[in-house]
């Protein structure tokens, strides 16, 4: 599951992204905003724009970081989804479907 | 005042910058996050920012059009472009923005400052459209922020685009410079001047995403 698999291991794609597009700012907001977009991801594993914006409109952001969120919500979904190459570190976590 | 003078806005601030007088020589302010503003510095940021933005040279659909502006903020010099369109029922939609600034060099953290620039922008689109603080008999009307709305991402541009002029001048402060060029785009793109704020006053909303 989503929760279970961030906090035990820290290797999500969604934190791996988060980390190397710099998304934070303040912080305050970036736990309900990651836990939104995998359980959107989880549901819809290559979100187009709108479908972002429609799931995850509901968590505000004062800090604006909502432009590096979208970006590292693709960033994640290419991730599980890398079109047949393999991702270094990412060894035996390519997702068939189910699980995160 | 552009309007009036029947010129074109970004002629017309370029012109009134360089028109401002040329500090004097051996400006090295003593208290870096105190002084006067460059005019020069300030025009480059302009001029810079209106090149990247196509400024003058793109044509845009009826009800969209580009609005510029400038700030000045903690010795930082920021340009802004913004491409906004609006809607016959005064739906806003901010496309773009394009924001050039001058810190000086070196910028010590390059992506926490485009991240502040991005955040400020938006943060400026949240007191312009819906935020004030109004009292009532000594009270605080706005409880919560269902009566100060933020942006949501919907709302959102979808491209901020963020350049920092690299300039041989010591490093400064970077402030919040969020600006008011989405106004002068609604003036161009209806005709329609703002001369208070929040927008939602004079009857203006955010447009959304078409799924949302």
């Amino acid at each position: 599951m989503p929760y279970k698999d961030t906090t035990r291991v820290g290797l999500h794609p969604l934190q791996i992204a988060w980390q190397e597009l710099d998304v934070p700012q303040c912080g305050y907001c970036q736990a309900g905003q990651i836990m939104a977009a995998a359980a959107l991801l989880a549901k819809t594993p290559s979100p187009t724009d709108p479908e972002i914006d429609a799931a995850m409109d509901g968590n505000l952001c004062r800090c604006g970081t909502y432009l590096r969120i979208r970006q590292a919500v693709h960033k994640a979904a290419a991730m599980r989804h890398p079109a047949g190459t393999s991702q270094p570190g990412h060894a035996g976590r390519k997702v068939a479907g189910g699980g995160t | 005042m552009a309007h009036a003078a029947g010129k074109d806005l970004v002629a017309f601030l370029l012109g009134l910058l360089s028109a401002a007088p040329a500090p004097p020589p051996g400006n090295a302010p003593a208290n870096p996050f105190f002084g006067a503003m460059n005019a020069g510095r300030m025009r480059a940021a302009l001029q810079t920012v209106v090149e990247r933005s196509g400024w003058g040279k793109r044509a845009l659909p009826k009800g969209t059009a580009l609005g510029a502006a400038f700030y000045f903020s903690h010795m930082g010099y920021f340009a802004e472009v913004a491409q906004v369109s609006v809607t016959a029922s005064k739906q806003v939609k901010v496309h773009k923005v394009g924001v050039v600034g001058d810190v000086g060099t070196p910028i010590i953290n390059p992506k926490a400052a485009e991240s502040m620039v991005q955040g400020t922008v938006i943060d400026g689109m949240s007191e312009l459209m819906a935020q004030e603080i109004t009292l009532d008999r000594g009270r605080v009307v706005q409880t919560n922020y269902h009566q100060h709305p933020m942006v949501r991402r919907s709302q959102a541009p979808a491209e901020i685009d963020v350049h920092f002029l690299q300039t041989a001048n010591p490093p400064t402060g970077l402030g919040e410079p969020a600006l008011p060029a989405v106004c002068n785009a609604i003036f161009a793109a209806t005709g329609e001047r703002i001369r208070s704020l929040p927008l939602s006053k004079h009857g203006y909303r955010w447009a959304r995403t078409a799924a949302v």
